[in-house]
């Protein structure tokens, strides 16, 4: 896993922080919305936003870019009020889901843009521009109108234009989205590149956890308006923290059990705890990824579950199984079905007939108990 | 094969509908008088058309040129920020906004006249060109407020937060963004503001007293006093400006949407 700031490691951290964010709340319109978020972000630092559609990601980038009337709690870069200092807010630069470029501007009037309005010399401002086009490979179309640029070169002139507003602070706010996995892959990279080079901290927002892990060093995970999570990704993906993160994550089994003298039980069928301290009495949310569990023959003390499908995957294959809900009895799944499903990594060559019962060996090191109550906000 | 024919004849009729007309004028513009019922204007010569410049339809063009670019300007200024921020505004007070912008449009131009001229009599603006160029605004302001409406009902306010982002001011977000891509509906307003007050009677009749001699006005008058070579020489002025004016225009539109290299 590759992350940016040089050598593969993580980038040089001051410990001043440039963003500090804290007891933020952002209302939705006239209902709640996020609230008491903290967080803070050191110079240079790319840090990843993650959480399902409507979390207020968005609104968190936009409170922090212009803080509107209704944002509460403290934001501060450099120690410099957001909401009050309109030049501690230069400091700062949104780059969206749209590339919003001026069309009455070509597209090397479009980067030099942020440099005219700080009155940057000429010159300079120029070479500026020129370096810009060059890093996001537009120089040969630096003389071409918007409207006659592809969605990705659009894309890659906003993002030349952001950068040329030389932040300290640059959020994305899902900028790539819509464009082809390869360019999006490429272009994040260029910003990552960039932004390293100029000493300019990112926040992206994103759905995609992958994506995330590759291109920032903290991931922070927002849910039901909260900043539930914030550690470096691969802590992350040994331990969500609770199961709507692991959802998140894309780990595709959760069981709902009950924990009886530290051990979780599924229809009694005892289960593994997985790794840590005894878990108290109750109901709990048993999660593991794709490689969490092994199907096994049937009967042999496991849980026995159906194959339902084999879904061929560039690095193997994956068995959707499914398992009946016994009626006596067990949890109410989430989903209020009445089945359990999930999906375990097997052999490509070999995978088990559609259709065949066979027993769901779980991996005590690959699997996650939370309690239930963890799920609340 | 007949109805391409048809087609042609009804082309030709609405185009001799059109022009005639404007050929009469000409005609009578031209010669020394057309009276009944002679079937062509009397003794051909250079008519009224060369002392025009000398004469009061000079001074009423030039003063009716002048009073509908002010009102052209103005209106399309008002109109602008009216309608933008009726564009911007939701529920009843969008709702009221529009109706009050489609008032003076609605109510005949006397109505407005009379109503204006006992205020305008209170102030000493009755009878002035400055008091005929504040009742133009009023009807024209009706106009391009309802065409700016339309115009940012589709207008991307994300270019202007982009700008914003990038650290322009709102200053700057105006000069470098939103002007220069409002230059074709503002130049449009300016003409449609222009129009209206270039053909504009009653108002001025009733604003302007009779002093404020504007080209419509004048030729009503010639018409009164049965000068009608002069009142024809001024109806044909009346056309010309606004041609010229949209010819310019729609030119310098296009000259200015070239993006900016």
């Amino acid at each position: 896993m590759g992350h940016p700031g040089g050598g593969g490691g993580r980038p040089v951290i001051s410990p001043v922080p440039l963003l500090r964010l804290e007891a933020v709340a952002v209302p939705f319109g006239d209902r709640p919305g996020l609230h008491d978020v903290s967080l803070t972000l050191a110079e240079g630092e790319h840090f990843a936003l993650v959480g399902t559609s409507g979390v207020g990601k968005s609104s968190l980038l936009s409170a922090i870019a212009e803080p509107a009337e209704g944002v509460v709690g403290r934001l501060e870069l450099q120690g410099r009020d957001l909401r009050t200092d309109t030049e501690a807010r230069r400091d700062v630069v949104l780059l969206g889901q749209r590339p919003l470029l001026f069309p009455h501007l070509s597209v090397r009037r479009n980067v030099a843009f942020p440099l005219e309005v700080r009155r940057r010399p000429a010159a300079a401002a120029s070479e500026r521009v020129e370096e810009l086009l060059d890093l996001v490979r537009m120089l040969d179309l630096a003389d071409r109108a918007p409207d006659t640029l592809s969605g990705g070169q659009a894309h890659r002139v906003a993002l030349a234009r952001a950068l040329a507003a030389a932040p300290r602070l640059l959020l994305l706010d899902e900028p790539f989205t819509g464009l082809d996995p390869e360019l999006r892959s490429a272009l994040q990279a260029t910003v990552v590149r960039a932004a390293t080079e100029t000493g300019t901290a990112t926040i992206t927002v994103t759905h995609d956890v992958a994506e995330a892990a590759r291109i920032a060093a903290r991931i922070g995970v927002l849910e039901r308006g909260r900043l539930v999570r914030v550690a470096a990704p691969e802590e992350l993906f040994l331990d969500p923290g609770s199961a709507t993160v692991a959802d998140l994550l894309g780990w595709p089994n959760r069981l709902d059990v009950t924990v009886v003298d530290g051990t979780p039980r599924f229809e009694d069928i005892p289960l593994p705890a997985g790794p840590g301290p005894r878990r108290p009495d109750g109901p709990a949310h048993l999660v593991f990824p794709r490689d969490g569990g092994t199907l096994v023959e049937a009967g042999s003390g496991h849980l026995d579950v159906r194959v339902e499908a084999v879904d061929p995957r560039p690095d193997g294959a994956d068995v959707r199984w499914s398992r009946l809900r016994d009626p006596s009895g067990g949890p109410e799944s989430s989903s209020g079905g009445v089945h359990l499903e999930g999906a375990v990594g097997v052999d490509p060559v070999r995978p088990p007939a559609i259709g065949r019962v066979m027993g769901l060996r779980l991996h005590p090191d690959r699997i996650r108990l939370y309690p239930t109550r963890s799920e609340q906000p | 094969m007949g109805g391409r024919m048809g087609r042609r004849v009804i082309l030709f009729g609405l185009a001799m509908w059109a022009v005639l007309p404007l050929a009469l004028l000409v005609v009578v513009a031209l010669s020394g008088g057309w009276r009944f019922p002679t079937l062509l204007g009397a003794s051909p010569g250079p008519g009224q058309l060369a002392e025009v410049a000398s004469g009061p339809l000079g001074s009423a063009l030039f003063t009716s040129g002048l009073i509908a670019l002010a009102t052209g300007v103005t209106s399309a200024a008002i109109g602008l920020v009216a309608g933008r921020a009726l564009a911007r505004a939701s529920g009843w007070v969008r709702a009221l906004g529009s109706m009050s912008a489609f008032l003076p449009v609605a109510t005949p131009p006397l109505l407005i006249g009379i109503g204006l001229q006992f205020s305008f009599l209170s102030v000493g603006l009755a009878g002035t060109s400055g008091g005929v160029w504040l009742a133009h605004v009023v009807p024209a302001t009706g106009y391009t407020t309802l065409y700016f409406l339309g115009v940012f009902a589709s207008w991307d306010f994300g270019v202007e937060r982009a700008a914003r982002r990038l650290g322009a001011s709102r200053v700057a977000t105006l000069r470098r963004v939103v002007l220069p891509l409002l230059r074709r509906p503002l130049t449009e307003a300016a003409l449609l503001g222009f129009l209206v007050s270039w053909a504009q009677v009653p108002l001025t009749l009733l604003v302007g007293r009779g002093r404020v001699r504007s080209l419509t006005v004048e030729v009503l008058s010639l018409l009164e006093a049965g000068q009608d070579p002069a009142a024809a020489a001024g109806a044909l002025l009346l056309i010309v400006p606004p041609i010229l004016l949209i010819g310019v225009l729609t030119w310098g539109i296009r000259e200015a949407e070239v993006v900016v290299p």
